[in-house]
């Protein structure tokens, strides 16, 4: 797996603009005091940048000399994952760097802003992870930005859907349910729904790609 | 030693099924048409296709049946170069370097850099801004540069200049000399490459072995006897493999050459390459 992470990086070397763009969009947010927006795009970018090394790995036919290496399609898949959120968590510190900067420079925060910042930041990485890594596995680079969109359709209508079906008074009950959760609560539900969803993608992408013919 | 038995692969429109072996310190070519199932063979080889039936043993374990532990280890001893596919073009051949060295436990890396710059392969330039020939020698560098006792070359010459064919093959009889024990089964469209290379040809047609032979049989047994109608009628065909209809009348395969030397000393016999035994086996009639 130590060959796959360093081709990945060798990869993300060879592009080194999302550097440049990462950091000249973490330089405007903190100059126009977008910290919300800083936390939250700068880990999704560091996410998907990530991710983007996998229409590498395909590109010109690529595959096939790629699974021809010595590792396992499950060590692919560890590895795809392990590094996506690694590039996700790297945004969001440099999201962090962008607030900090902010305090530094007279715009305070509170840490329950803060926090809030961080969960969604997360979240938002997460289910870019999770959606895109087995699309891209099982639909390739071109056709996966089609089922994205027609997964994400998807869960916006159900979840359209849910909410008209539901009567008002439970849908009243969940939100008062969640506005009085504590922070703690709230973690561990967040930590709880990241880790189903990378569970439930991760079996996916496992099993689309032990399918995968080259 | 790689053994394939009744090996088996549907698609479509195609089916392949193959029988071949490759012995320990040989050099074996596959020949056959685009399509023919050479690709395929070696695909199902590097565990890339499910296979339909059949087996492939290699050093007696078989592959189509082994777990991913066993492909994992196995794949350590396997070089490849594959013609259509290969490293991201985006990076440098000094990033293929250290990502071989990070998937390989026998990586050589001070043989991967030597014979880069033998080569004089720049290495510090993207992939895809590589000439052909670089490219090829990159790809067969990688391959060789682990100590793998089993090498796999798919048309490692494709697309290059006989000055660059020729440094491309002299690495590979360069390996041979280094590591007796390894074995290389490799395909190309050049049949001078694979006459001057292998120890023994397969030819390939439409998913099936039609022929094996050994290429010091098939360059001295071998002729392509050129008949007209009334020779071609009168001529004894019991060492004719396959027969071609011609503007002259027919070109005629034969693996006894003497024979139809000695026994009709007026027919035009042309000694066989690897090039007329593809023609007439693929295209020939009875």
């Amino acid at each position: 797996m130590k060959g796959l992470f360093i081709k990945d990086l060798m990869i993300l070397k060879s592009r080194k603009q999302i550097f440049f763009v990462v950091a000249f969009l973490a330089v405007m947010y903190a100059l126009l005091g977008m910290h919300a927006f800083a936390m939250q795009f700068l880990g999704l970018l560091g996410a998907s940048s990530v991710i983007s090394t996998l229409s590498y790995d395909f590109m010109d036919n690529g595959g096939t000399f790629l699974f021809a290496l010595p590792f396992t399609r499950r060590q692919y898949v560890a590895e795809k994952y392990l590094i996506s959120i690694g590039g996700g968590v790297v945004g969001l510190l440099v999201g962090l760097l962008v607030v900090g900067f902010g305090v530094l420079t007279g715009t305070p925060i509170d840490n329950g802003e803060l926090f809030g910042y961080v969960a969604l930041g997360v979240l938002i990485a997460i289910i870019m992870v999770s959606l895109m890594i087995p699309l891209e596995i099982k639909f390739g680079a071109e056709q996966s930005r089609t089922a994205m969109f027609a997964v994400i359709a998807g869960i916006f209508i159900v979840v359209i859907v849910v909410a008209k079906i539901l009567p008002e008074a439970i849908v009243a009950r969940i939100v008062v349910f969640l506005m009085h959760l504590s922070q703690a609560q709230l973690v561990a539900g967040l930590v709880g729904i990241c880790v189903v969803l990378v569970a439930i993608s991760v079996f996916l992408s496992d099993l689309f790609l032990k399918k995968k013919e080259f | 030693m790689l053994e394939i038995q009744g090996l088996q692969k549907h698609y479509q429109n195609f089916d392949l099924q193959v029988t071949m072996e490759v012995p320990d310190g040989t050099i074996i070519g596959l020949v056959g048409q685009n399509g023919a199932g050479k690709s395929t063979t070696f695909k199902a080889i590097l565990g890339l296709i499910r296979v339909d039936g059949g087996s492939i043993l290699q050093d007696g374990v078989d592959i189509t049946r082994e777990s991913a532990k066993e492909a994992l280890l196995r794949k350590q001893n396997i070089g490849v170069a594959l013609s259509d596919s290969g490293f991201s073009g985006y990076i440098t051949p000094m990033d293929v370097c250290k990502i071989l060295g990070g998937m390989y436990e026998r990586f050589d890396k001070q043989k991967f850099l030597s014979d880069c710059e033998r080569l004089e392969l720049p290495m510090d330039k993207k992939i895809k801004e590589l000439s052909n020939g670089n490219r090829a020698k990159l790809k067969v560098i990688s391959a060789l540069c682990h100590g793998a006792k089993f090498i796999i070359l798919d048309e490692p010459t494709a697309g290059l200049d006989v000055v660059a064919r020729d440094t491309v093959l002299q690495l590979l009889r360069d390996y041979m000399e280094e590591q007796p024990g390894s074995s290389v089964l490799i395909s190309s469209h050049i049949s001078s490459d694979l006459e001057g290379l292998c120890d023994s040809l397969y030819m390939i047609h439409q998913g099936q072995i039609i022929l094996h032979e050994d290429t010091d049989v098939l360059l001295s047994e071998y002729a392509v006897l050129k008949l007209s109608e009334e020779d071609y009628a009168s001529v004894d065909k019991a060492h004719i493999i396959k027969s071609k209809k011609e503007s002259f009348g027919y070109a005629c395969l034969t693996n006894e050459k003497q024979y139809y030397a000695e026994n009709y000393p007026e027919v035009v016999i042309e000694k066989g390459n690897i090039d007329d035994l593809i023609m007439i086996m693929a295209l020939g009639g009875q």
